[in-house]
């Protein structure tokens, strides 16, 4: 069998998430509503009808994270293992939480994350390990190493970034002129 | 990719034999020759016991039993054997017919059931005979200064093996519940109190580890810290019968035999590793006919062409494989 | 037969890496057909495998020892993030050590030399004039961390996957010699996310059988496979951190130079089930020869031929030979002329 003939080519990289919608979890003893800022309208009305059908004795937490991550990550530390925590904002953000939340003990399976409220990537350069945040276009010149970079869909969790690899690093006289990406 | 290949098997001696609770027995294995070597703490090996049935023919039982002694030790390894009331044989064989000194033929040690080193805690709920995939937890998780705690839940007239030997070893980190002494494990307090991200790993009988995640669902524990390892010894059932496409022979399976055994004395290899419906090892497409699922294994979309030889059965009279 | 390894080669620079008679003998040329298809080829790794062959032991230690070691410590020494190994991964990297000396003293005993009493191991390599004793299990009486510590005396890229919920994570490994891609980035990513770009073999289910496969691995049941792609010049680090540096190599290829230029760069890799620790261990071990030296044998000249003429698109595309495949292949006709 000649792979190409018989089968149907999915060009998506398979290490880039694809995010369900979020689903409210009942049964929990804290319901914690995480949002990168006041604009996550999505999460918000979640939480709003969380507010309406909880029961008296439960806790729901609505955390708008500042500038000061830690300060507000030091709301859930008394969290107990019941708990259900709903995460809304950009990419890098909500990998950020979840490997916050993961570094507090929460499970993989209590951590939603809604789809990412903007097509903003952050950005690791293979070559010299540089993050960037806020990459909208692809090339887009690394700000450690000076290359341009092609921004691939290969995604890492751990870092909550793309991989960003030279993208005339085999004929330096190619230019690229910048695309906006999805 | 080349199918997997048949397990190779390891040749070891009986070298000691105890009873360690009224109902268990205590085997310790050497090789015949060479060395055992190091497993992991939750491996597990299956032996083979050639014996004979009720009518005196010949018979071969394999059934798979946790490793219970110190995963670093390779002078020996140890496993322990409860006599099932309801036993098939293999229990039977090995509490009345193994002898010391006798040779058994073992698979190396295979792994569904290994502790999650990241965990900041680990709690052991063991029921029974399921104390012993534990027993070679304990060594490294001390070795490593593992935070743990054992729960133990036995009936001291029938089982309840290691159990003073552990709390010796292990003080306030072992707490025993002897149900015949009226002792039982409230545990819905027990993960109640758990600090978050405890990994909760369960060895017992099916009702044990129900109640367990029964529990953990209604306080909303995460599934995802939740591990248990349940052997299904094969349940009997009707006798049916099997047409192989590719060889086009027939196979009658007995009441009292898994379709797995009756391949296997066919001498078909099929690859297997747990024996009990949940390693996914010996998943085999079914043309023709209605299977009776009793795995742990096939998702919903796999149940309408596969069956799970191990444990489960067929419906209909008959059942066509691609095999 | 197998000659202690004295010669100093470089992979860079001035690329003074040649292969003797007998290594080219024994190279593992990877196309049993005419034509490449795409299959999990995985296959018992049982050993001793055929005396004198790259599959006689579990770690094959060749004329290029020395030569590897000594780059895998100019890599090291320009990028250290190269080697690392998550906390949880200790345990499995001793496993690793204990798989390789007690296999490289087996094996190789004029050169590696490994005596126990208890924990306290006495550890010697000739080669590489080494002479440790340590604490078997505990890293802190290791020069080094424990996976820099093996991964510097072994050929071949090395990697820990630790086996949980029924995938495997890429949580631990050193690797300075790989075909593109980079352990830094790709650190914690389960066994479909770090195969996220490879073409194709998603489609066709290869992971989803190779996972069940791996994850079902036993213990001194070693598997192996060969996996392939083309190099320009004897390049060793050809990483996506260094592509800067030799992504122009592939525009350097001249119908003139193809055969001296060109090398086939052959992985076999080793898959082992670590006992300890339940891990699985990989050792990438990398394998180059010039398209020169391959086609001095016929059978393979004319298969290669066949097979680089056929090539996928998908495949050329993500094994990087677009710019100079037609001139490959043109090349190659010349050996090929009953097709």
């Amino acid at each position: 069998m000649t792979p190409t003939e018989s089968i149907e080519l999915d060009e998506r990289i398979k290490s880039r998430p694809s995010y369900k919608p979020l689903t409210l979890l009942s049964g929990k003893q804290w319901q914690i509503f995480i949002a990168q800022n006041e604009d996550q309208q999505g999460l918000k009305q979640m939480h709003d009808e969380c507010v309406s059908i909880a029961d008296p004795d439960n806790t729901v937490l609505w955390v708008v994270v500042g500038d000061d991550q830690a300060e507000s990550f030091k709301l859930l530390e008394d969290a107990p293992v019941a708990a259900a925590v709903y995460v809304a904002g950009d990419e890098p953000f909500l990998w950020d939480c979840r490997n916050t939340l993961l570094g507090m003990d929460f499970a993989p399976d209590q951590i939603q994350l809604m789809a990412p409220s903007s097509h903003r990537r952050r950005l690791f350069c293979t070559h010299c390990y540089t993050l960037m945040e806020d990459v909208t276009h692809s090339p887009h010149t690394c700000s450690g190493c000076g290359e341009q970079l092609l921004v691939r869909d290969h995604f890492s969790r751990l870092y909550g970034a793309y991989v960003g690899v030279s993208i005339n690093a085999e004929d330096r006289s190619e230019t690229f002129e910048p695309e906006e990406m999805q | 990719m080349t199918a997997n290949t048949p397990s190779h098997h390891l040749m070891v001696r009986v070298s000691d034999m105890k009873l360690v609770a009224p109902t268990i027995k205590e085997f310790t294995l050497v090789a015949v020759d060479g060395a055992l070597s190091p497993f992991s703490p939750g491996s597990h090996v299956v032996v083979t016991m050639s014996g004979t049935d009720a009518n005196g023919k010949a018979k071969k039982w394999k059934n798979a039993y946790s490793l219970l002694s110190d995963p670093s030790n390779t002078e020996a390894y140890k496993i322990a054997v409860r006599l099932q009331e309801v036993s098939r044989g293999g229990s039977e064989f090995m509490h009345s017919q193994v002898q010391i000194g006798d040779v058994l033929e073992i698979t190396p040690p295979a792994n569904l059931f290994a502790p999650l080193w990241r965990a900041k805690k680990h709690l052991l709920i063991a029921g029974g005979v399921g104390i012993t995939p534990f027993m070679s937890y304990l060594p490294e998780m001390q070795r490593q200064g593992a935070n743990f705690e054992l729960h133990y839940c036995y009936r001291g007239k029938q089982t309840g093996a290691y159990a003073d030997q552990l709390q010796q070893q292990l003080g306030d980190a072992c707490v025993r519940y002897d149900a015949d002494a009226g002792n039982r494990c409230d545990l819905t307090a027990l993960l109640k109190q758990q600090p978050r991200g405890t990994h909760i790993y369960i060895c017992g009988p099916e009702l044990l580890i129900e109640g367990v995640r029964q529990n953990a669902a209604q306080i909303g524990y995460p599934a995802s810290l939740i591990h248990f390892e349940e052997f299904a010894a094969p349940q009997p059932g009707e006798p049916f019968s099997v047409t192989l496409k590719r060889s086009g022979q027939t196979i009658d399976i007995g009441a009292e035999e898994s379709l797995l055994e009756a391949l296997e004395a066919a001498d078909l290899e099929i690859p297997n590793m747990c024996r009990g419906g949940v390693c996914g090892q010996c998943q085999t497409k079914v043309l023709e006919g209605d299977v009776e699922h009793r795995d742990n294994y096939l998702g919903a979309a796999e149940k309408a062409d596969c069956i799970m030889p191990c444990v489960s059965r067929a419906k209909s009279k008959t059942l066509v494989l691609d095999l | 037969m197998r000659v202690t390894p004295t010669k100093l080669e470089t992979f860079r620079d001035d690329f003074t890496y040649t292969n003797s008679e007998f290594a080219i003998q024994r190279f593992p040329f990877p196309f049993p057909e005419d034509q490449y298809n795409y299959t999990v080829n995985i296959e018992p790794h049982a050993l001793p495998g055929e005396p004198d062959s790259v599959y006689e032991h579990l770690f094959d230690v060749d004329e290029h020892y020395l030569s590897e070691m000594h780059e895998r410590g100019l890599v090291l020494a320009e990028s250290p993030k190269r080697c690392l190994a998550m906390p949880h991964m200790d345990l499995a990297c001793w496993d690793l050590i204990e798989r390789a000396m007690n296999a490289l003293s087996a094996d190789y005993p004029d050169w590696f030399k490994l005596s126990k009493e208890g924990d306290q191991w006495h550890w010697q390599n000739t080669l590489l004039d080494i002479d440790d004793t340590f604490t078997f299990g505990d890293s802190s009486t290791l020069p080094m961390p424990p996976m820099e510590y093996i991964g510097r005396q072994v050929q071949g890229d090395l990697a820990l996957m630790d086996q949980r919920d029924g995938d495997l994570f890429m949580d631990a490994g050193i690797v300075t010699c790989p075909a593109d891609w980079s352990l830094a980035f790709d650190a914690g990513m389960s066994f479909s996310e770090w195969h996220g770009p490879v073409p194709m073999a998603h489609e066709l289910g290869i992971f989803e059988r190779a996972l069940k496969y791996l994850t079902a691995m036993q213990v001194n049941r070693p598997v192996r496979r060969l996996n392939w792609t083309l190099t320009v010049n004897a390049r060793m680090d050809t990483s996506p951190e260094e592509y800067p540096h030799w992504g122009n190599d592939r525009a350097s290829v001249t119908p003139d130079n193809v055969g001296e230029k060109v090398y086939l760069r052959v992985e076999l890799q080793v898959i082992d089930r670590m006992p300890r620790s339940n891990a699985l261990s990989i050792n990438i071990r990398t394998y180059m020869a010039s398209m020169n030296d391959l086609c001095a044998n016929p059978d393979w000249a004319r298969r290669l031929h066949r097979v680089m003429k056929d090539l996928p698109a998908p495949l050329i595309e993500y094994k990087g030979l677009t710019r100079y495949h037609p001139m490959l292949v043109e090349w190659l006709s010349q050996f090929d002329r009953e097709q």
